[in-house]
């Protein structure tokens, strides 16, 4: 998404064509790699490690590490649930990689769907994307709306988070989430492969090809409208 | 009033009430029988119940499961051998096979050798009950719970970091940094490392069984060996052993069914990763895929590894029964 330009061009990546093994996504994993070395004990560590937990380092003095790659719902989770927003922690965008891209935000999302096309159904999706409906789930905390209108957002943090996803320039809804199950079980593997073995990237990425290729058609995303609370990675 | 007790007031006198009625109507039936095809005919009417349960709910899904091993993911065409032919050609699938021919035998081997030993030792102090009530204990937690404790024994941070997982901590008393357990697919040392989760959990069970039949050996025929000069070591070699054979064969045979069918410790532990996959957890991942032919084919060929063990299991039961 922050180095090339699909992202921008359809933000569903489950119906982009291209291939795992293509440059420009060996390139992005290569990328994650290098941060990924240098992340707070090593590979070992990272793949032994629950991403809830993950960021329970930042809290040690003196700390384990100074950043967090996560999305705003971590918040709600590990040691971060016990301290608090804007004087324990504090969060800032993912920064622009390639400035072509600048301004790109990722989200996942909860999404409605419809299994009967009903008057009353229909209102009831109606009125979930309204700001009255959105303020009551944003008030919980750890949610985001798309809807500018919604503004009981209990923390500073939430608050900056939603302006982020709301004036975000590119928009991509987390392909991790959008893939088929069998290609998803495959890309979580492969990722904790590449992890353990930084090496074998390229036998991962055809073996991830492969996959794709016997994933099952699903039915169009588009059935069920892109999130109305995204939360953007922070 | 909850519905949910008239559900159980129906299930608790309307079962037994049907099942009588269904007695009582077999006897009418038996009645038109002649005298003499009674008594041969009223077994089969009694069990005709259970056996109709069994083919519903047991013979008629494993044909089923036949039958959809030789189809396609979405179970619309017959795409003859193909599901069998992926099985023997991915990768994923030949590591989950190694690692399930690892789990049959060191599991057997672990836990009969050790429960063995177990009952064996513990038959001769005073603290028996109590001993092997503690080895017994893990069986009981369920396989879940007990992944979760041995993640927890397992457990890695980095080196200079406090070592939270016990067995890290332990090492580290010797100055040896920290093994990421789990992770080691040298030697399939994190294999192993699940088979031990298994062993730990399943040592009691082998050593109550072996214990009990310890007990039903004669203190006369031990007593008479020893008369003759046997030391406790040729009394063990060849007359404890030999008598316990039959046992330990059963034992044998439950413990490889078990390493076959193990799923739940690979599942909550490494998630298959790190080359530790089973095939029962490679089944669950098809099904979850969507892909029915290919996880019934790998049922398939579970339940024919299965059938020869379960076949010898029966028939070691049935020459044990003849003993008595």
């Amino acid at each position: 998404m922050r180095t090339s330009s699909f992202a921008s061009q359809d933000p569903r990546p489950t119906t982009t064509k291209i291939k795992f093994s293509d440059p420009k996504i060996k390139q992005a994993w290569q990328a994650f790699g290098d941060v990924a070395a240098s992340s707070f004990g090593g590979s070992s560590t990272i793949n032994a490690t629950a991403f809830q937990t993950a960021g329970d380092p930042l809290f040690k003095s003196p700390p384990g590490c100074e950043f967090l790659h996560q999305a705003s719902f971590i918040t709600g989770l590990g040691a971060f649930k016990a301290k608090k927003a804007g004087t324990d922690y504090n969060f800032f965008p993912f920064p622009d990689i390639d400035p072509q891209y600048a301004g790109a935000v990722e989200g996942a999302g909860d999404l409605f769907g419809m299994f009967h096309d009903t008057e009353a159904a229909k209102s009831l999706m109606k009125y979930l994307v309204t700001a009255p409906a959105q303020d009551v789930w944003v008030k919980i905390g750890g949610a985001l709306s798309a809807n500018k209108n919604a503004t009981s957002y209990p923390d500073d943090i939430s608050k900056r988070s939603a302006a982020l996803l709301q004036n975000a320039k590119i928009f991509a809804f987390d392909a991790s989430d959008l893939m088929p199950n069998v290609l998803q079980n495959a890309f979580l593997k492969g990722i904790v492969d590449y992890i353990k073995t930084p090496s074998s990237l390229d036998q991962i990425l055809t073996t991830l090809d492969a996959a794709q290729a016997s994933a099952q058609p699903q039915g169009s995303p588009a059935a069920a409208s892109p999130s109305p609370s995204p939360s953007p990675s922070s | 009033m909850d519905p949910r007790i008239g559900t159980a007031l129906t299930v608790l006198i309307g079962v037994p009430a049907v099942l009588i009625g269904y007695i009582y109507l077999t006897e009418i039936a038996l009645r038109a029988l002649p005298e003499r095809y009674k008594p041969r005919a009223r077994p089969w009417l009694w069990l005709l119940p259970a056996l109709a349960f069994l083919f519903v709910f047991l013979i008629y899904p494993t044909i089923g499961t036949f039958i959809r091993s030789f189809r396609n993911a979405d179970d619309t065409d017959f795409i003859g051998l193909n599901n069998f032919q992926k099985f023997v050609s991915s990768d994923a699938t030949l590591i989950a096979l190694r690692n399930n021919i690892l789990w049959v035998i060191f599991l057997t081997v672990f836990c009969v050798g050790i429960g063995l030993l177990i009952a064996v030792l513990v038959d001769r102090v005073r603290y028996e009950s109590w001993a092997k009530g503690v080895i017994f204990l893990p069986l009981a937690i369920s396989a879940v719970a007990a992944s979760l404790i041995w993640k927890f024994m397992f457990d890695y941070q980095p080196p200079g970091e406090p070592q939270t997982g016990t067995m890290n901590a332990f090492i580290g008393v010797f100055g040896i940094s920290p093994v990421p357990w789990l992770q080691i697919d040298t030697f399939a040392l994190n294999t192993f490392a699940l088979i031990g989760v298994m062993a730990w959990m399943w040592t009691g069970f082998a050593m109550v069984i072996i214990s009990a039949s310890l007990k039903s050996i004669s203190a006369e025929l031990l007593e008479a060996a020893r008369v003759d000069g046997a030391n406790e070591w040729q009394v063990f070699r060849r007359i404890v052993f030999p008598l316990l054979l039959p046992t330990i064969a059963v034992v044998s045979t439950t413990m490889i069914i078990t390493a076959l069918k193990a799923f739940d410790i690979v599942y909550t532990m490494t998630g298959g990763n790190f080359n530790t996959d089973v095939i029962a957890n490679l089944m669950y991942k098809q099904i979850s895929f969507g892909d029915f032919g290919f996880a019934s084919a790998i049922a398939v060929v579970l339940l024919i590894a299965i059938v020869p063990i379960m076949g010898v299991n029966i028939r070691r039961f049935q020459a044990q029964e003849a003993i008595r």
